[in-house]
């Protein structure tokens, strides 16, 4: 069964925390409420995965509707996964989020509009109608993660004309790559914030309220999940057996990827979760050990390990990081599945550690353009072998 | 590639060199580097030295534009005037460039729709109007003088230019508009007609070097810094210039901003030899050729080099007797001795500018500016001489002292002992074989003819 | 008949497909040059290709002139200066060629067509015709009469891509807006009217307009809405006569702040003002052709039209001497090209044509190289053009190599730097920033 399904729901009475964000959307909702000017009406929130970002988005509203505020919600999500029409998929999509929009003043009569641009028009004008009376606060879940076109056209035809809106209040929330939104009240005039794992406090106050069986062992819950509320949840709910949790976590996460390609990224994962960062030259090796096959990964082409980047990259599991110089996995899952690994795999982890330093070793010698870089990463393998104890040979 | 089947141009293909005259071209056409840039569809001027192949691209771009011999764009010949005494640069002098150009455009438009009259036939009213239009509105005169030929011809497309000059086109835009209005109208309406666009195409700019260089560089600079005129998608500009005009007009504010992309003709000796051995190969009707069986001395190649410098047709030039005798005499690789006596025979071609202090040797250009004043006078003399064998006499003389005659015995005025100058000439024909030959211990240019004197080889 | 030689590469050597069997004449024994139309189009499609497989959905390095480039939107950096421009306030920017000033103007442009509505400022591109008035002098009506021009032609445009603008206008204030385009168009209305009505495409209306890309909108109306948007128009009789400038420009402005009631003013963009041979060079120049609407910038402010312009640095020093109050410090704004700032620039690019996937060229590069952006701005002059041509080159060079199973090498780096070397433009050294 899936762990991520067995995640707790929202329900008001388990909220806990983020109380900075509260107060900061509840600061501009009053402005408006009040009929002052707000420059700033657009509020970003980013995080890893299971941060919270969508509890904090249902709080959210429940507080804007408590402070008189039209919620309109939407889970772009819902609308990735409609039947296939002839139109294209966004264009079907927004349709559906303006009507949808039209929909909150129990307007049964269709707006009409022959184009979307039509469309568009005839629901932001009732929307126009509406404000004077009430505000309206449009709350989008799972904006980063969804597909560019569909941005774009919800940006054009939705969130473009309500952003300039002065009595309307936009809250995004998601995870992964930050759309080049266009409009400046979306981009340039916004709060931006990335939610942070809870402190050891707020995880006891998370058990307390949630898994009050599991309260004794937060710290431990902690120092494992990171504080990542999710993790919290699912490993409380299995205190006795933390390998076993760890890896119904980690299944879990592995929820949006299609069956038939998880196996291969939860493999892919866990061969290269020991690096700081990775790209095309470093996976090969790293998936010849993990896969104990050097003959057919250390002959890998470019392209293949371009694809099996790509795969993690797009399940949004990794990123690109200039700092670092490749692509990285996102914190948490990072950690948990070194600590899985740790745990279920000692022997594999060693060995994945000692390829990556004996990788940086040799890329010490090849690339002197970089060379400290490569000297920095050698180091941090050759601690973490030390730290486990592990055999620097092979 | 498969042999010919019909008869090849043969040896002609050393012929004269020259583009114009070479209808074969195409099928020994090697792309110089930057290829890809010059035919992109972007304004872009070609900078290059004499024999650096900017010809033969010029008729390359030209036959690019075609597909099954009909142009996808419209082609237009045409150069900037240069300035009257007087004239100045300025905005309105462009914008009489402006309507000259526009003229070109309407007889480059007009040649084409009397051989293809479909072009417009086939195009919507309201780009039949535009063209129309224009082609009333911009050429300068009486059309039956201008394009009579065009119009009296039995060709169906005559009848259509007839109808075109006669029956007044609609107004599509007001007398006060401005070229880049103009050029949109244009270029939108050939969108639709499958003249997709205009390239202007500039040759011959070199012609202006010798004239009024500096005055035509002020014309065409402050044409290339007219912005606008380079900002139109539909319209590209192809200039082909001497590599002398390059400082001047690479200030251009059309230059200096990308607005035209600026690119410099020169070959690597690899490409070059590329483009002679497909030369060759064609020259004796074989699928390939490798340089190496022309002579298989270790020197060859980096003679050629040293010679052909970075110029396609100085490397041809100093091939074309080698492979003429390789010819005729069974296709086996020429001997050292052979090869040397036919590289005196034909020395690579020399040329000393009309300011004096550059020499072209085959395709390397030569700074004069560190020889002595005395040996580089001495050049001179010789170089007005060609040909001819000069003594050492009157090198001293006539040339180091500047006398009318050469002093014969001792009791003329001015005559000293030749043992006294012997030695001063030798060290300055030395300097001058240093700068000039290719090879300095096996002279080319500057031969010695035992107990006459020196004699300047000049081939032009 | 004739048989083909396929020769068209970027490395001088053969490319596989057609190759030349037989080298036949014409009947006149003419060697004509074969068709290469498909090589060449073989060319840039694989380049395309090529790109694709890199992560890059488009080549963002192509387009040089920002006016042409439809991704421009989502490029933007220098987001302060973004920000300091778009208000209700005059405003200016001064940066060299190439630095990013049409960049923003575009930017500002497509700003303003965000929604559908007039709740947006109205934006005017006036790029000074310097060719139509022949000289670089022109007097205030000189001005207006461009002014007129510019905001008909976008006036006309954008019209047409909002017909439910007209179609919700009471009929009385049809003629004035009529009058207005007719009076200003630099041709007669009705062939505009006449080649929308033709085409059915307001994109071959733009280009005869001679309107950048930045006014392609997104949602062109339906074919039959268009149709009897233009049927409105063509009802009505043209003007017999034609007023001076200065009016022709007032009739427009009321038509924009009163009848179509822009709530965000009107933006006069001002740009171009170096593209004449004069004024390319020399500041006084370009001072010269501001002069008069300088004067009228701040009461033009006061009735909602808003000066923003987009000037060449080395006017700045002249411009903010004789002209203090207009020029003071709230008003300007520096574009300055750091190193960072130019590495950003090609980092952005790569962030949109990869959908995000990565912002870098290091993520397509061998170990040997990272902070790949940073070294190549290091090395071209300090102008986002400039570091767009670089960066282009940089992969050309990798292409040419045709080897696909490869990262970008240390040696494309290098011959992509040597090519520079040699083909930097010859760019006027202003001050502290080149």
């Amino acid at each position: 069964m899936n762990a991520i399904t067995k995640m707790l729901h929202y329900a008001k009475k388990h909220f806990i925390g983020r109380e900075d964000q509260l107060a900061e959307v509840r600061k501009k909702a009053e402005k408006l409420s009040a009929g002052e000017q707000e420059e700033r009406r657009t509020v970003i929130f980013t995080g890893e995965r299971a941060i919270g970002k969508s509890w904090l988005l249902q709080r959210l509203a429940e507080l804007l509707a408590e402070l008189g505020f039209t919620v309109f919600r939407v889970d772009l999500k819902a609308y990735a996964n409609k039947p296939k029409t002839d139109k294209p998929d966004e264009e079907v999509a927004v349709a559906n989020i303006l009507l949808d929009l039209h929909r909150l003043w129990g307007e049964k009569q269709s707006p009409g509009g022959a184009s979307l641009a039509e469309l568009s028009r005839n629901v932001l004008e009732v929307v126009r109608k509406q404000l004077p009376e009430k505000p309206l606060a449009v709350c989008v879940d799972h904006v980063y993660e969804s597909n560019w076109n569909l941005l774009a056209a919800l940006e054009e035809y939705v969130l473009g004309p309500l952003a300039i809106e002065p009595r309307v209040l936009i809250i995004l929330a998601g995870r992964g790559r930050l759309y080049p939104f266009k409009t400046p009240e979306l981009r340039l005039k916004v709060e931006p914030e990335e939610l942070v794992p809870f402190s050891l406090d707020e995880t006891i106050e998370q058990l307390t309220v949630q898994h009050k069986a599991a309260v004794p062992l937060a710290e431990k819950i902690h120092a494992i999940s990171g504080g990542n509320p999710g993790a919290n949840d699912l490993l409380a709910q299995h205190p006795e057996a933390p390998a076993l949790a760890l890896d119904e976590v980690l299944e879990g996460m592995l929820d949006p990827v299609p069956p038939e390609q998880r196996q291969k990224v939860r493999e892919y994962l866990e061969a290269l979760c020991v690096l700081n960062a990775f790209d095309e030259e470093r996976i090969p090796p790293m998936l010849a050990i993990y896969y104990n096959d050097p003959e057919t990964y250390d002959n890998w082409k470019y392209a293949q390990a371009r694809d099996a980047r790509e795969l993690l990259t797009r399940w949004a599991f990794a990123r690109w990081d200039a700092d670092q110089g490749g692509y990285v996995l996102h914190d948490m899952p990072r950690r948990l599945l070194e600590q899985y690994l740790r745990k279920a795999h000692p022997n594999l982890w060693c060995d994945l550690q000692l390829a990556a330093k004996q990788l940086y070793n040799r890329w010490v010698g090849m690339y002197q353009r970089n060379k400290s870089r490569w000297e920095n990463e050698h180091h941090y393998h050759e601690d973490q072998l030390q730290k486990m104890s592990c055999s620097t040979t092979r | 590639m498969a042999k010919s089947t019909v008869p090849t141009p043969g040896l002609s293909v050393f012929g004269s060199l020259r583009a114009e005259d070479e209808p074969w071209l195409h099928a020994c056409f090697t792309p110089p580097p930057e290829f890809e840039h010059i035919i992109a569809p972007r304004s872009t001027i070609i900078f290059g030295g004499p024999g650096s192949g900017k010809t033969t691209l010029y008729q390359r771009v030209r036959a690019h534009s075609l597909c099954d011999g009909k142009p996808y764009r419209l082609l237009v010949d045409w150069q900037p005037a240069p300035l009257n005494a007087g004239e100045q640069a300025t905005i309105a002098w462009v914008k009489n460039q402006a309507v000259h150009l526009f003229d070109h455009c309407v007889v480059a438009l007009s040649e084409c729709l009397a051989r293809w009259p479909e072009l417009y036939t086939a195009a919507p009213a309201w780009a039949q109007a535009r063209l129309a239009w224009f082609i009333q509105q911009y050429l300068q005169g009486d059309p039956k003088i201008r394009l009579g030929p065009l119009l009296e011809n039995t060709q169906s497309g005559s009848d259509l230019l007839t109808q075109l000059f006669s029956v007044p086109a609609p107004i599509i835009l007001y007398p006060d508009a401005s070229p880049e209005q103009v050029i949109a109208e244009l270029t939108t309406a050939l969108s639709v007609t499958g003249l997709g666009g205009i390239w202007v195409l500039s040759d011959g700019l070199e012609d202006w070097s010798s004239v009024d260089a500096p005055s035509f560089l002020r014309g065409l600079g402050a044409f290339l810094s007219t912005l606008p005129l380079f900002e139109k998608a539909g319209l590209v500009y192809k200039l082909w210039a001497p590599l002398a005009f390059e400082p001047e007009l690479s200030r251009a504010g059309g230059l200096a901003r990308r607005r035209v992309d600026s690119v410099r003709l020169q070959w690597t000796p690899d490409e070059l030899r590329r483009l002679a051995e497909r030369r060759i190969a064609l020259a004796l009707n074989e699928p390939t050729f490798d340089l190496t069986h022309l002579s298989q001395d270790e020197d060859f190649l980096p003679w050629l080099e040293k010679v052909g410098g970075d110029a396609p047709r100085a490397w041809l030039d100093q091939l074309g007797p080698l492979v003429k005798y390789f010819a005729a005499h069974g296709q086996k690789s020429l001997e050292t001795k052979t090869w040397l006596r036919l590289r005196r025979e034909y020395p690579p071609k020399l040329y000393l500018s009309e300011d004096g202090y550059r020499v072209l040797v085959g395709g390397r250009d030569i700074d004069l500016e560190e020889l002595p004043a005395k040996s580089y006078e001495m050049l001179h003399y010789l170089y007005q001489h060609a040909g001819t064998v000069i003594s050492k006499a009157d090198l001293y003389y006539r040339c180091y002292l500047g006398l009318e005659r050469t002093p014969r015995t001792g009791e003329d005025l001015h005559y000293v002992s030749p043992k006294d100058y012997e030695g001063l000439i030798d060290t300055s024909l030395w300097r001058l074989r240093r700068a000039i030959e290719p090879d300095p211990s096996k002279p080319v240019l500057l031969v010695s003819k035992r107990g006459r004197g020196v004699v300047l080889n000049v081939r032009w | 008949m004739y048989a083909y030689v396929v020769f068209v590469t970027l490395s001088g050597q053969t490319e596989l497909g057609s190759a030349l069997s037989v080298i036949t004449p014409d009947t006149n024994n003419n060697f004509l040059w074969p068709e290469t139309m498909e090589s060449t189009l073989d060319e840039s499609t694989s380049w395309l290709q090529w790109l694709h497989r890199l992560g890059l959905h488009f080549d963002p390095f192509d387009t040089l002139n920002a006016a042409d480039d439809p991704h421009l939107g989502e490029y933007l950096i220098e987001h302060e200066i973004f920000a300091r421009l778009w208000g209700n306030d005059w405003a200016w920017v001064f940066a060299p060629p190439g630095g990013g000033k049409t960049a923003l103007r575009c930017r500002i442009s497509q700003t303003c067509w965000i929604g559908q509505e007039t709740n947006r400022p109205f934006p005017i591109p006036y790029l000074p015709p310097f060719l139509s008035w022949s000289n670089v002098a022109p007097s205030l009506e000189d001005h207006f009469g461009a002014l007129a021009q510019a905001a008909a032609k976008v006036l006309l445009l954008t019209l047409a891509y909002r017909p439910h603008w007209t179609f919700r206008l009471p009929q009385s204030a049809l003629p004035e807006i009529h009058k207005a385009l007719a009076w200003s168009l630099p041709g007669p209305l009705q062939n505009y009217l006449d080649l929308c009505q033709q085409t059915r495409d307001l994109e071959q209306l733009r280009r005869a307009l001679d309107l950048d890309h930045a006014f392609a909108l997104p949602n062109p109306p339906e074919v039959d809405v268009l149709l009897e948007w233009c049927t409105i128009w063509t009802a009505l009789p043209s003007p017999t006569t034609r007023p001076q400038a200065q009016e022709r420009w007032e009739a427009l402005l009321r038509v924009l702040l009163e009848v179509l009631d822009f709530d965000g003013g009107v933006y006069l963009l001002v740009d171009g003002l170096d593209a004449a041979p004069e004024t390319v060079t020399l500041p006084e120049a370009v001072a010269e052709v501001l002069a008069p609407i300088l004067a009228a910038v701040a009461p033009w402010a006061q009735q909602h039209i808003y000066v923003k312009g987009f000037l060449p640095a080395e006017s700045q020093p002249l411009l903010t001497t004789r002209y203090p109050e207009l020029f003071s410090t709230p008003h300007t704004n520096t574009i300055q090209w750091t190193v960072p700032l130019l590495a950003q620039v090609v980092r952005r690019r790569i962030f949109v044509a990869t959908q995000g996937d990565f912002d870098s060229l290091d993520a397509i590069a061998s170990p040997a190289l990272r902070g790949l952006e940073a070294w190549l701005a290091a090395a071209a002059l300090p102008l986002p053009r400039e570091m767009l041509v670089l960066t282009r080159r940089v992969l050309q060079e990798h292409f040419k190599r045709k080897d696909y199973n490869s990262p970008l090498q240390e040696t494309d780096v290098q011959n992509a730097l040597r090519w520079y070397r040699a083909a930097r433009p010859n760019i006027i050294q202003v001050d502290n920033q080149l």
